[in-house]
């Protein structure tokens, strides 16, 4: 029964029209209800064609500037970027630095002495003319021990050397008037006559000041021989 | 306006142009199932106002959930917009009181012999006054194993009661409504 029961009320339910049930049921106004519950259509614009061509050409015109502005941008960038790396101490460095070259020449130079100093004659002396050459070296890195660059050397030098040492002829200062017997004895023994002047004339440079007078004849005994 | 006078396209073409927004497609889908889904919401709420408001947001909840529909086949989308519409009448319900309040306070006859005619000879219009005279937690497990075809484990769950309650209720409503049709065919 109560099978048959749920079924006929089914069945009746099934083939019910709305009419029936609620005869003053307005769907239209339902319906304008309902819909403006509902969200609005989103509504396609209609572009024109003409529209579209503009649009095109402004777009190309955009991306192109853009192109442009993007390589320039790229441009300095890679510059930035290769001085960077010039800056960097990484490579090799080569730089110029200068040397020295000594070259003598022999020029005559007054010898100056001081009033209280004994005269003495002049002498030949060699002169090192300094010449700069340039060389280029590596230079060291920076991690490393810092590079020693040598200043140039702009100012010349002046070494004096000594005068090859002339003969001195040997003579006593208490027997000049024995000249002869002692070229007599240099004659015959060469090497006395060396060491003889060796000795005279670290006795000359040993001279007290009190002797000055006595040297002074001994220079023109000398110059006059 | 097109399309509410030739019916030429297909369901699945009515689902895809009601996603899009058009007003016409969404006016013929609510054509097609008005008449079905108001007599649903009226077998749930017997005021008829109520009943028109609670289907209107049915409705309003189907076009918004469309995308959500998956066709399958003839009949689906019927069955997915019907199972909207019990959920809004139970959710209004809820709202409105507790569906069981006072049920269990009638007096229920127990099985009437019931002429299968008097159902036959009753116009849906009395029928349907007969189911609203039910108290709302019986009109409604009636409705869900009925109409609906639900199971006893089903309108427990989606009423949050037990299977024994459901089956208490719904055969309560069915002696009480069994016995208010052979009173109402003796009276005719």
């Amino acid at each position: 029964m109560g099978t048959d029961f749920e079924k006929m009320m089914n069945d009746k339910m099934e083939n019910a029209s709305l009419h029936d049930v609620l005869p003053g049921f307005d769907k239209d106004q339902a319906w304008d209800e309902l819909s403006e519950k509902l969200p609005a259509k989103k509504k396609r614009r209609v572009v024109p064609v003409w529209w579209t061509h503009a649009a095109a050409v402004v777009a190309g015109v955009l991306i192109g500037s853009v192109a442009i502005t993007t390589i320039l941008n790229n441009d300095d960038k890679q510059a930035e970027q290769q001085v960077t790396i010039a800056n960097k101490p990484v490579a090799p460095q080569v730089i110029v630095k200068t040397d020295t070259v000594y070259v003598t020449k022999e020029v005559e130079v007054p010898v100056v002495q001081p009033v209280a100093a004994p005269l003495q004659p002049v002498q030949k002396q060699q002169v090192v003319v300094a010449q700069q050459k340039e060389v280029a070296q590596p230079v060291k890195k920076k991690d490393q021990a810092p590079a020693i660059v040598t200043e140039t050397l702009t100012e010349e030098k002046t070494v004096i050397a000594k005068a090859p040492v002339k003969k001195v002829k040997p003579v006593h200062l208490l027997d000049i008037e024995n000249e002869d017997r002692n070229t007599a004895l240099y004659q015959s023994d060469p090497s006395a006559k060396v060491r003889s002047g060796f000795a005279l004339q670290i006795s000359a440079e040993r001279l007290p000041a009190s002797n000055q007078h006595a040297s002074s004849i001994f220079h023109g005994f000398k110059k006059s021989k | 306006m097109t399309l509410r006078t030739t019916h030429t396209i297909n369901e699945q073409e009515l689902i895809a142009s009601c996603i899009d927004g058009e007003r016409i497609a969404q006016r013929q889908l609510y054509d097609k199932y008005i008449d079905f889904m108001m007599l649903t919401c009226l077998r749930y709420i017997p005021n008829a106002e109520d009943a028109r408001e609670v289907m209107m947001d049915g409705f309003c909840n189907c076009f918004k959930n469309l995308q959500k529909f998956e066709y399958r086949g003839d009949g689906s989308l019927k069955a997915w917009m019907k199972k909207i519409m019990i959920n809004q009448c139970l959710m209004f319900l809820r709202k409105k009181d507790n569906i069981l309040a006072g049920a269990n306070e009638l007096d229920y006859a127990s099985d009437v012999a019931l002429d299968n005619d008097a159902i036959g000879r009753m116009s849906v219009k009395e029928l349907m006054a007969l189911i609203h005279s039910l108290p709302d937690g019986y009109r409604t497990i009636f409705n869900l194993y009925t109409f609906e075809g639900m199971t006893h484990k089903e309108i427990g769950v989606l009423m949050n009661i037990s299977d024994n309650t459901s089956k208490s209720q719904l055969h309560k409503a069915k002696a009480l409504l069994q016995k208010t049709i052979l009173d109402h065919s003796k009276n005719n």
